[in-house]
């Protein structure tokens, strides 16, 4: 996975740009990389969020620390930057869980329940999710090309694919 | 599969490049875990290697300890912050080296190991701060050479992904793909190397048990809160290599600790507001010690 020219998204950060830019996720374990890109527009962001639900905490630095508010700040964003909610087009990668197995205590999949409030969030704000590439154990690298729209994961020790392609998308 | 006929002894005694500890850290931490340990015998051994306490020295006042006056000499640093932080801060100097090289066998690139370490010795203080399960600064020691073995093991690993990928099926845990392909898995190299150094026993325990807490029969707080450090790290996918998440998180440890899912909640997010990034300790400035990933 190139790093030429790309910015790399923090835990709990959001980006938005409006000409056109690459980010990657370098590393992503249970928690959630959102990719949103307006194709007509030609505005797209990202979002590195860690857990699901901000119950209300706003007490934070963080603008994308939970699912929730982190779906929220950046369609604010978006908008802010000339994109148009009906044509947004959305991919999400991450949300593996630990090896929690036949337990008896709790079952602490907080991958899993990020990716619910992701599904939720960008259905309760009229986004369209065109692919996602999530569970499992794994490690992804996640690298988002809102240029040509391609969202690419490499996934633990399998080979890199493109999951989507949120211009191609569109047409 | 590949080394099956290895003793560890053998597989510890033939790694290239092994990971050291400078004889003053080993005498620290001997001292500190001693009922009967002093700030003074501390200062002694730090100030008999000099570039060890000068690197200690350059750490406590560093941006990311942001402490309110310069310190100059281990004695000052020991009276001011503690003989355990000074330990750790000795531990923290003489382990960067070698935690910040790549580990090509479990895909980790230049200081991929040591965000992740650095980050769970940090996260197990608040752990262990928060459940009173046990000493924080012993828990910062224990999460910070949690994964010693890697470093030793990694090097037996290089060159075999293949292998890797043939038994690392969904559901496996990661340790018992490294049995297969080497004959041993990170934990017990690890706890192998640090009872070669005579490391206190609480400190072997952790390296030994963090991925199955249920087994320590010694020093099981500090165990569990290293476990649980090391998940919630794994979680937030700092320092992730081939092996990702695949490792099991023991409910009993959890239960034990008195946290359930919200508490669990609660420590992702103590630990996203702590500095758990002190990513280039010794770098000519101290942007390493930002918060940003």
């Amino acid at each position: 996975m190139s790093t030429n020219n790309a910015g790399t998204v923090g835990l709990g950060n959001l980006g938005v740009a409006q000409q056109g830019a690459v980010w990657e996720f370098p590393s992503v374990g249970s928690c959630v990389a959102v990719c949103v890109l307006d194709p007509e527009a030609r505005v797209a962001g990202v979002a590195h969020a860690m857990l699901p639900n901000s119950r209300g905490n706003t007490a934070t630095e963080l603008p994308a620390k939970y699912v929730d508010q982190a779906i929220a700040a950046l369609l604010d964003r978006l908008i802010a930057n000339g994109a148009d909610p009906s044509r947004m087009l959305a991919a999400y990668c991450g949300c593996a869980d630990l090896l929690t197995g036949p337990q008896p205590y709790l079952p602490l999949s907080i991958g899993s329940c990020n990716g619910s409030a992701v599904r939720t969030g960008l259905e309760h704000s009229g986004i369209r999710c065109m692919g996602s590439h999530v569970g499992g154990h794994h490690r992804r690298s996640v690298r988002f090309d809102s240029h040509t729209g391609e969202v690419r994961v490499k996934a633990g020790l399998r080979p890199e694919v493109v999951i989507c392609n949120l211009l191609e998308e569109a047409a | 599969m590949t080394h099956p006929q290895k003793s560890l002894d053998q597989l510890v005694s033939q790694t290239s490049d092994l990971p050291s500890m400078p004889a003053a850290v080993l005498a620290v931490m001997r001292e500190t875990a001693s009922a009967t340990s002093n700030a003074r015998t501390v200062a002694m051994h730090l100030s008999q290697d000099q570039a060890l306490a000068a690197r200690v020295l350059r750490l406590a006042n560093s941006a990311y300890y942001g402490l309110s006056r310069q310190v100059s000499d281990v004695n000052e640093a020991v009276v001011l912050l503690g003989m355990r932080a000074v330990r750790n801060l000795a531990l923290v100097a003489s382990s960067y080296p070698w935690m910040s090289k790549p580990i090509p066998g479990y895909g980790l690139g230049p200081r991929e190991m040591w965000k992740h370490s650095f980050a769970v010795a940090v996260c197990g203080k608040i752990v262990a701060n928060r459940t009173r399960a046990g000493d924080p600064e012993t828990a910062f020691t224990a999460g910070l050479l949690h994964n010693l073995g890697k470093c030793v093991l990694g090097v037996w690993l290089e060159g075999h992904e293949e292998a890797i990928g043939n038994v690392a099926l969904p559901g496996v845990p990661f340790f018992e793909v490294e049995r297969i392909v080497t004959g041993f898995d990170h934990s017990q190299v690890g706890a192998h190397l640090a009872d070669r150094w005579n490391l206190p026993e609480s400190l072997v325990a952790a390296i030994q048990y963090h991925h199955e807490p249920d087994s320590a029969a010694v020093s099981q707080s500090i165990v569990d809160c290293v476990h649980l450090a090391d998940s919630i790290v794994l979680s937030m996918g700092i320092g992730l290599g081939h092996d990702g998440l695949s490792y099991p998180l023991s409910s009993n440890a959890l239960q034990r600790l008195g946290v359930g899912h919200e508490e669990f909640e609660g420590l992702i997010e103590a630990c996203s507001e702590e500095r758990i990034h002190f990513d280039d300790p010794f770098g000519e400035s101290d942007e390493g010690a930002s918060r940003a990933a």
